[in-house]
């Protein structure tokens, strides 16, 4: 096994950033490729599923007035990026098999290059809302150089719990099929349509403690929208220590398993 | 003998694969006797070599007979099973077809992606763009699909972005399959220029006469060890003798 040191030696090589720049464009070209919206559709997507979500529960949920609409596509976003760029990385060792096995490309680099496509989309989704927030609501400027070490947080996230599924998944297929099921779940244990305050307390604290998306989100909205009724520096807090955390426990258990995985994938 | 890049020591490669069918069942009944449906199948067992920088090896072998599988321990893409194999600890650049290249981008885009990920520096793919085009035959498809392209056309494409590299160590994997003679030269001639800078690299190849034209060394695996390392000549006719016997 590769100790920490030397392998972030490798990954620091030159010449690494620009292979996964490379990778991420290549990704990202194809992934718009022969569509005639192109880009757009990184925007129409969670704008009509936010769209429809207000339309359905503004009466039950509602924050109050347009910022409810802020409110649920920021979830919609988030959830759509964690979803889609931990579903890329679980099945890197399968979709991208030749890469892993006759190239010396490192596959933390496929794997970053997999999230960096779905990361740029929504970033987009961010941008959106965020102008959108300006018009709408209040948002917190002061705040705003705290999003980067929170989307830094998340992307550690998004990788500690892809790559825990992609080596695991290399042992087993059933976990993919286990990742649908909580996925489906996720869409509603995730406070993308309601507060954590509109659901029963114990459902609360289950849906803020059990589900990492949910620290995030009030931290997003908390920034993005101006207020939200949950604690901020707690849940800044909560967040970057899971996101980082967790990708520290789960990189030295790739490390350890990543070779076996990729001979079992 | 620090011109010595790689060293195995009695290396051994271990596959895991099924001993039987896999079903529910199965599965179930060998978990309950305590016993796996797998078993560990030996690909390679105890080689011990040495390549010394500058040197040109060829890798001889039938169909899986496991050569592959030392590429891929030699570059680092896999574990040893068992023994001791030091490899260069700087990049190395494998040549394994077309892997690398992606289908749906145009050639043109194809050549920073596929030499990023060859370990091409960025300045070298920006500067030698149009002779890598040339040297592909490819400057009037430059914004053909790479899909679209034929099977020759595009181990061409991959080939003319490969010989940008400038690693030390270079493992080729039957980089001429699908190449016809003209290209098969501009081969011959990068590998000369490369044998000239002192780089070192392996070659699996099943022509022969390409092998002994480039290497000067050859290692022979068969029935999962190493039958014979020698000079290029030697191995290739006692490789070309047990081929002749066994058809």
């Amino acid at each position: 096994m590769e100790t920490l040191r030397k392998r972030l030696a490798r990954l620091c090589r030159p010449g690494q950033f620009h292979l996964l720049v490379e990778l991420v464009r290549a990704n990202f070209k194809i992934t718009d490729q022969n569509t005639i919206l192109g880009m757009t559709w990184s925007l129409i997507m969670p704008v009509f599923f936010t769209a429809v979500m207000f339309f359905l529960f503004r009466n039950r949920f509602s924050t109050g007035g347009p910022e409810y609409a802020l409110f649920i596509l920021i979830g919609v976003s988030t959830i759509g990026f964690f979803l889609n760029a931990v579903t890329g990385m679980m099945n890197i060792f399968q979709s991208s098999r030749e890469m892993v096995l006759n190239t010396t490309v490192p596959r933390e680099s496929l794997m970053v290059a997999t999230m960096g496509n779905a990361l740029i989309k929504y970033a987009i989704e961010l941008l959106f809302a965020f102008c959108a927030a300006i018009a709408l609501a209040s948002p917190w400027w002061a705040g705003l150089p705290l999003l980067i070490p929170l989307i830094a947080a998340l992307c550690a996230l998004v990788m500690g719990i892809g790559m825990a599924l992609a080596v695991t998944s290399g042992f087993t297929r059933d976990v993919q099929y286990l990742w649908v099921l909580v996925s489906r779940v996720l869409l509603f244990a995730t406070p993308v349509f309601y507060q954590l305050n509109t659901v029963s307390p114990i459902a609360g604290k289950i849906v803020y403690y059990c589900n990492p998306i949910s620290p995030f989100l009030v931290c997003l909205r908390r920034i993005i929208i101006g207020r939200t009724p949950e604690p901020f520096f707690q849940a800044y807090v909560h967040s970057l220590a899971a996101g980082f955390g967790l990708l520290l426990i789960v990189y030295l258990l790739f490390l350890r398993y990543e070779y076996t995985a990729v001979e079992r994938s | 003998m620090s011109d010595v890049i790689v060293r195995a020591e009695n290396v051994t490669k271990h596959f895991r694969l099924l001993r039987s069918q896999r079903t529910l069942l199965l599965a179930v009944k060998a978990f309950l006797a305590r016993k796996s449906l797998h078993m560990s199948y030996p690909v390679l067992e105890n080689l011990s070599f040495e390549i010394r920088r500058g040197e040109k090896i060829a890798l001889l072998g039938t169909n899986g007979a496991g050569k592959s599988t030392l590429l891929r321990l030699l570059a680092g893409i896999l574990e040893a099973s068992g023994g001791t194999l030091k490899i260069p600890q700087e990049s190395s650049g494998v040549f394994a077809g077309e892997t690398g290249l992606y289908l749906e981008l145009s050639v043109i885009d194809n050549i920073p992606v596929f030499g990023a990920i060859h370990g091409v520096p960025r300045a070298v793919l920006k500067r030698k763009e149009e002779e890598i085009l040339a040297v592909a035959g490819l400057g009037e498809l430059r914004y053909a699909l790479t899909k679209e392209l034929s099977s020759g056309q595009r181990r061409r494409l991959a080939l003319s972005i490969f010989f940008q590299c400038d690693h030390e160590f270079m493992i080729l994997d039957e980089a001429l399959t699908h190449v016809d003679a003209a290209f098969s030269k501009k081969c011959e001639e990068q590998l000369a220029k490369w044998t000239a800078e002192g780089k070192t690299f392996v070659v699996v190849s099943h022509d022969l006469t390409f092998l002994r034209r480039h290497c000067t060394r050859a290692l022979w695996v068969s029935d999962k060890r190493l039958k014979m390392n020698g000079p290029v000549d030697e191995v290739v006719a006692a490789y070309e003798r047990a081929q002749t016997s066994a058809v």
